[in-house]
């Protein structure tokens, strides 16, 4: 039997910790048992030279590898000082208790392994397992920092800090999508995820570590241009434009979209990826408010169009100064209420987290978009062709939306009511696995970290939804309705990757544009499987 | 496996502290006399100070594990004791976390079968867990006909039950059995799977070895090797009413388990045994999820001076203008 990797190997240093071999992955089924031999392959080693890449097959953050052995230990006092400040009510007040209470009385009964997708579909490497991160952290946190913690480790649990440790545990650190799952199922309540998300926040305001996708792509680029993706506001209104006269193409149906409209009843934000990639999303928002009457609005303005906040993955204090962003863009509108758009985390950012930022005026009312969706449905003012979708449809819970906030029902009483052929995946709701792309995977590309997600984060959704398929022949067009941007960006990936398109007749949208494709009143269908359409 | 060795020596250890002591009278009357005062304030203090600790970290977020619907529109059926809205619910989800373990039986496996993933529930860990929990509570509540008098009424009604069966003279108690059988299953697990040995410290099995040291002591003591029960009252009377009596010599094999409790007592507070209190204070557990029907105001943020657009509009409305920068209001 192979010996398991221990929390305390993370501190010797090796060419690479943990390396899955060739059918170690969870098996496919057919018609993908292809892919069953397929692995990550080692990274060329001048991709690597100058990097920290000794975690495993992959690498998230690309570490620059300190020059010497004075600049290391300069990084680890660092990182111990950082660590401190961790703990402490000034400098981290967000999440100090759940941290606490972790360090202190996990009762090590192993249960959360069995709850981590990431864990179970790697072949069950031990150092994706829930409690490695967190033990690697427990044990650093006795040993420095806790009083005797030298002599009693021992007793509670050795690990040398050094270099190597760190920079594993900060790669380490993103190869855990925040979903959350394991949390519900640990009899005491300790939330490995949270802790995960605490180391994440070590390394980046503390020591500026985190992947570029994240941080320099990421949350500056949103404050600095205007959007994640790049685009500035006069790109944004062009696309905007683009996007009302597409959608008089697509549907048949004139829709005006309003941006800076002043006074309307709601701004709906949007991930801006939406715009980019799926601008039907936009589009059949726009006509679902429509054909509703609902004063709303969309904002131009910088920041204001771009619904994501990526900071609530890794920096409580980028996180700030984009929902800040967003609430003061909301308060000059004057709008009535704030809906996220189809985006999970924006979800969770602007009106869980957000909320003991906006004082005063800046306090205005957030709405999931799945709510309002389902008040818009529901309401009988528009008239439903369910027919139209009679395809298989299954629906994918994004973790920051169903798990994080408890928004179960209302996209699922939409969908019973507009797709016929609406499905489940085992297990849905509360107890959905993450696509894989969850806390920012989605986007991070870097070396071959979107092989890595393809193939072992993001694998147990895959498994899922054909699963909930496998009934249907090869040539019906299946719709995966995942009403998140993230999540349709790793479900799209998946499609790619494992030639699910061609293999599977496999499709993905939000939910938003199967209501639009039932809607009475369009002359074509929204939704189309390649060039065919879905009706007509 | 050395953790493990390393571990049980904390028996013969304990062992033969417990030995010493009964070879000498003095030792005696301390570890009877004193020992347990010390113990006892180590357990309050020691627990104290670490709730108080947590209690007073701050929570300024509302992020419970959220594992139903949560309080929605009217005609949403919501989850309310899955995903609590208010004090009731949150009481409700405790009560069940408390009493039934209620995230535990979450659990899950996966297995491939014929191809196909089959999930199916991993309960065992349930089981023998409360088996565990649910016995040392009534092994504590038996244990007060030691400490009141007149006993307790219930207290002989948790023993008759518990001993209903009728099994031999004494009666063999229910709890006892299901208390050896928890812990040894909870050892054997730990022994047994790979991943969780080595995730075990040497402190887990610790805490295992001397809570299987106090029960076996007590079973030997109530089975086999009896000890004057009357001697026992008193001290532990006298004990309760701060005015400790000297016993005699009661037996070595009480001296044992005594010490193994007192030991496992003072340790407590240090161990992770303290998610005793530790689960009550989990926000993932014991927070309402209001993220969005209430407004959370922070009570942990320093206090800081603010001042907002409006008042900075107020304040240079004439320079902005004079300036030609836009204002909001004219």
């Amino acid at each position: 039997m192979k010996t398991l990797l221990k929390p305390s190997d993370i501190a010797n240093a090796s060419e690479c910790l943990c390396h899955i071999e060739s059918g170690e992955l969870s098996p496919l089924p057919s018609p993908y048992e292809d892919f069953n031999q397929t692995t990550l392959l080692p990274l060329k080693p001048e991709k690597t030279k100058n990097i920290e890449s000794s975690l495993d097959d992959t690498v998230a953050i690309g570490l620059p590898r300190p020059a010497g052995i004075e600049e290391e230990e300069a990084l680890v006092a660092q990182f111990l000082s950082g660590l401190k400040r961790l703990f402490e009510k000034k400098n981290n007040w967000t999440f100090l208790q759940p941290l606490m209470l972790s360090m202190e009385h996990c009762a090590r009964c192993h249960t959360c392994s069995d709850a981590c997708p990431v864990y179970e579909m790697s072949g069950r490497k031990e150092i994706y397992r829930p409690i490695f991160r967190s033990e690697v952290l427990r044990r650093i946190y006795r040993k420095y920092l806790k009083p005797g913690g030298k002599i009693t480790a021992r007793l509670t649990g050795d690990i040398d800090l050094n270099w190597t440790t760190i920079a594993r545990l900060a790669e380490l650190s993103y190869r855990c999508t925040l979903c959350r799952r394991c949390a519900t199922v640990c009899p005491i309540g300790v939330d490995n995820g949270l802790i995960n998300h605490e180391i994440r926040k070590l390394f980046s305001q503390e020591m500026g570590i985190a992947p570029k996708e994240l941080h320099e792509k990421g949350t500056v680029q949103h404050l600095r241009v205007g959007s994640t993706t790049g685009m500035k506001p006069p790109a944004a209104r062009d696309s905007m434009e683009f996007i009302q006269e597409e959608m008089e193409e697509i549907t048949g149906y004139k829709v005006d979209i309003p941006w800076d409209v002043k006074g309307a009843d709601i701004l709906l934000i949007h991930n801006a990826g939406e715009i980019l990639s799926w601008p039907e999303n936009v589009g059949a928002f726009a006509i679902i408010f429509q054909v509703a009457g609902i004063s709303w609005t969309l904002s131009s303005e910088e920041v204001g169009y771009d619904g994501v906040n990526y900071g609530l993955w890794y920096d409580d204090v980028q996180l700030a100064r984009v929902a800040i962003r967003h609430a003061e863009i909301a308060r000059r509108l004057r709008v009535k209420k704030i809906v996220v758009g189809e985006c999970g985390h924006a979800h969770k950012a602007l009106t869980v987290i957000a909320d003991r930022l906006l004082s005063g005026s800046l306090n205005i009312p957030r709405e999931s978009a799945m709510v309002t969706l389902e008040n818009i449905v529901m309401s009988g003012k528009l008239k439903f062709d369910p027919g139209k979708n009679n395809f298989p449809v299954t629906l994918h819970d994004p973790c920051n939306v169903v798990r994080a906030m408890g928004i179960v029902e209302p996209q699922r009483r939409i969908l019973r009511k507009i797709a016929p052929q609406f499905r489940e995946m085992t297990p849905h709701g509360v107890e959905n696995y993450c696509c894989g792309g969850g806390s920012g995977f989605a986007i991070m590309s870097g070396y071959n970290f979107a092989e890595w997600r393809n193939l072992v984060s993001s694998r147990k959704k895959f498994l899922q939804i054909l699963e909930a398929f496998r009934d249907e022949p090869r040539e019906v067009p299946k719709y995966v309705c995942a009403p998140c941007s993230n999540c349709k960006g790793a479900i799209r990936d998946i499609i790619d990757y494992y030639h699910a398109g061609e293999r599977s007749n496999l499709y993905y949208g939000g939910l938003v544009e199967l209501v639009v494709n039932a809607l009475d009143g369009m002359k074509k269908p929204i939704v189309r499987f390649g060039d065919k359409p879905s009706w007509g | 496996m050395t953790k493990f060795l390393i571990s049980v020596t904390v028996i013969p250890i304990v062992i033969l502290l417990a030995l010493g002591i009964s070879m000498s009278p003095a030792m005696i009357s301390i570890l009877t006399g004193v020992i347990p005062y010390v113990v006892f304030v180590i357990l309050l203090a020691g627990f104290a100070y670490r709730i108080v600790i947590w209690g007073k970290a701050p929570v300024p977020f509302r992020i419970p594990t959220t594992c139903g619907q949560e309080k929605s529109l009217p005609w949403i059926k919501a989850n309310p004791v899955e995903n609590p809205a208010g004090p009731p619910g949150v009481l409700g989800r405790m009560a069940q976390e408390i009493f039934l373990f209620r995230s535990l039986f979450r659990n899950t496996s996966v297995k491939i079968i014929g191809g196909r993933p089959v999930y199916d529930g991993a309960k065992w860990l349930w089981l023998f867990g409360l088996m565990f929990h649910f016995s040392l509570l009534i092994v504590a509540i038996r244990h007060l006909r030691f400490f009141t008098e007149p006993v307790t009424p219930c207290v002989g009604m948790v023993s008759a039950l518990d001993g209903f069966l009728e099994i031999g003279v004494p009666t063999l108690y229910l709890s006892d059995i299901a208390l050896l059988a928890g812990l040894t299953f909870l050892f054997l697990r730990r022994v047994i799977i790979p991943q969780l040995r080595y995730i075990s410290l040497v402190t887990d099995y610790v805490v295992l070895l001397l809570i299987a040291g106090v029960a076996v002591t007590g079973l030997l003591m109530r089975h086999f090797f009896p000890v004057d029960l009357n001697a026992l009252k008193t001290m532990a009377m006298g004990w309760v009413t701060f005015a400790p009596v000297a016993s005699g010599n009661i037996s070595v094999i009480f001296y044992i388990h005594l010490c193994f409790v007192f030991i496992l007592m003072a340790w407590l507070p240090f161990s992770k045994l303290m998610h005793m209190g530790g689960v009550f204070m989990s926000p993932a557990r014991n927070l309402a999820n209001t993220s969005r029907m209430k407004r959370h105001i922070n009570p942990w943020n320093a206090p800081v001076k603010v001042h907002t657009y409006v008042e900075y509009e107020d304040e240079f409305r004439d320079k902005m203008k004079a300036a030609g920068l836009p204002v909001e209001k004219e």
